[in-house]
């Protein structure tokens, strides 16, 4: 066991495992009520819009927890209103509309970063330096962590009801609207926790994975909820010992080993396996089999 | 009487042109009533109506007193068209009765011993005890029908809209999901149901509301699903505002 504890005698890994735990389990929880509420095209947007917002954070705030948090934000929600209100005025659907000013964002964030003076490169933007996180940032991710928990926990019934039937919840009392926009708002947060672990361009492996994960395993979705808070502490931890002994980048590394475990369930799960459901076709109906052996 | 539902002069339109024409009609608790009519005569805009999905341009929908439509909380309950559901949600046929607690528990009331036998009541009633566990896909049509039927009786609707229930299923779906219906009918709820097969209609309803854009005739399954009025109903040009 010592391969496990060893790493974590050093200061700078033991802040990176604090955030590892701290955004697997934030991501992985929120990742369900995104799959559900089918915006996980949306989250891709909202993850490429945020390095223009950075860029801009850091060359008035410099490199600051704080300051990159309040860019990321403010460029998301530039992306998520503007498409909303192009697609409103105009013919042009919402999902293009997004895609279109996300990937506006995103050329000017990389050519906002030429001029930088702030000594930060690219990589560490697109792709996540977990090494390089400091005590601000571990707060901000904890602060992060616990807004999101409690909006989540204490909306369940009225977030249940909006993902199942959004066009019914309404009438059952729901605010729809402000409750989807909480979970835009919800989604560039925990994306803006997860940057330093996992960078920009991966921040949505580490959001989707776990709960697609889950998805194909319960048939509950509280039970996707926690299994996929759970799955995405273990494969943000377990992307950190392959990232720290095979010396690649942390980001890839996690979303590697989320990766895995996608795959495996695909493969394997006992009900929605691939792998399950081709030995189990022939008998499309169990329950009429039983009675035809049982008139035979 | 106050436990009626009743409409005033309601019209319901979309892009100005109107489904439902300066409709009026009352329908007492504890019948189970048919719309009929023929398709694009406005059953689904009325229901749609009831349960508050869609504005009205005109008109009042009054139920003990109160102005139904917008929020319609706990008293209306609407069963949405089969295609309209994601039937790969990972919940289970009794959490989705449970869901239909919500809207009483609101936010942070426990969910209590008392919402639990009304869910298990509500199994019950639809015959559905054995698939409690079940997830909603692996359901037959029938049984998806009766899943959300138990979902409206665990909200305690006294409403219950209905939108082509019986489409898609065969004869002994049909039975079981009437013999459900008729059992809210005896509890004192009213049942209102879009309906396409002339065949049944007089074993399913007691009540019928014949509608082609506007109203055509309503009143007991006996004395108005005539052949007079479903040729009136069926055989006229159907009024959806100008064509220009």
């Amino acid at each position: 066991m010592n391969f496990l504890t060893e790493p974590f005698h050093y200061d700078f890994m033991q802040r990176a495992l604090a955030a590892c735990l701290l955004i697997g389990f934030t991501n992985g929880f929120l990742g369900s009520f995104v799959i559900l509420r089918r915006l996980t095209l949306m989250a891709e947007a909202l993850s490429h819009s945020l390095l223009p917002g950075l860029v801009v954070a850091v060359m008035i705030f410099g490199v600051s927890a704080g300051g990159m948090l309040v860019g990321g934000l403010f460029a998301a929600l530039f992306v998520a209103v503007g498409g909303h209100l192009i697609a409103s005025s105009s013919r042009v659907k919402s999902e293009t509309a997004i895609a279109a000013l996300y990937i506006i964002a995103f050329a000017v964030g990389i050519t906002l970063l030429k001029f930088t003076h702030v000594r930060v490169s690219l990589e560490h933007f697109l792709f996540g330096n977990i090494l390089g996180i400091g005590n601000d940032d571990l707060w901000v991710s904890y602060a992060i962590c616990c807004i999101t928990l409690l909006c989540l926990i204490g909306l369940q019934r009225p977030l249940l009801l909006l993902m199942f039937e959004p066009a019914v919840a309404k009438t059952q009392g729901v605010p729809v609207g402000r409750l989807s926009m909480l979970l835009v708002v919800l989604i560039v947060l925990s994306m803006v926790a997860s940057l330093q672990a996992v960078g920009v361009l991966l921040s949505l492996g580490l959001l989707i994975l776990p709960a697609a994960t889950m998805y194909l395993l319960t048939d509950s979705s509280g039970k996707m909820c926690w299994g996929g808070a759970l799955i995405g502490m273990f494969g943000a931890v377990s992307g950190l010992l392959v990232s720290y002994y095979a010396n690649v980048p942390s980001g890839p590394a996690i979303v590697f080993v989320l990766g895995l475990l996608f795959a495996a369930a695909y493969l394997f799960s006992p009900k929605y396996g691939i792998l399950a459901r081709s030995l189990h076709r022939r008998h499309l109906h169990d329950e009429s089999l039983k009675r035809w052996k049982k008139t035979d | 009487m106050s436990h009626q539902l009743i409409i005033k002069d309601l019209t319901v339109a979309y892009n100005r042109v109107p489904a439902v024409h300066h409709l009026t009609l009352t329908l007492g608790c504890g019948s189970c009533v048919g719309l009929l009519g023929p398709n694009g005569a406005g059953k689904t805009s009325l229901i749609k109506a009831i349960a508050g999905l869609l504005p009205r341009e005109t008109g009042t929908i009054q139920f003990q007193g109160h102005d139904v439509g917008g929020q319609t909380g706990q008293t209306v309950a609407y069963v949405p068209q089969h295609e309209s559901v994601d039937w790969d949600f990972p919940i289970t046929v009794r959490g989705l009765a449970e869901m239909g607690r919500f809207p009483a528990l609101g936010l942070w009331k426990k969910f209590g011993k008392s919402d639990d036998d009304l869910v298990t009541q509500a199994l019950e009633m639809t015959d559905l005890t054995a698939f409690a566990h079940r997830q909603i896909k692996a359901l037959s049509g029938g049984q998806q029908q009766r899943a959300f039927l138990a979902r409206a009786w665990a909200q305690q609707a006294d409403i219950y809209l209905l939108d082509e229930p019986f489409a898609g299923l065969d004869l002994n779906a049909q039975e079981a999901f009437t013999r459900a219906l008729h059992r809210l009918r005896a509890a004192d709820k009213l049942v209102l149901a879009s309906h396409h097969d002339l065949r049944n209609t007089a074993e399913v309803f007691d009540q019928v509301v014949l509608i082609n854009g506007e109203l055509v005739a309503a009143g007991p399954t006996g004395e108005t699903f005539t052949p007079a009025n479903i040729e009136r109903t069926y055989g006229t040009q159907i009024f959806s505002g100008n064509s220009r």
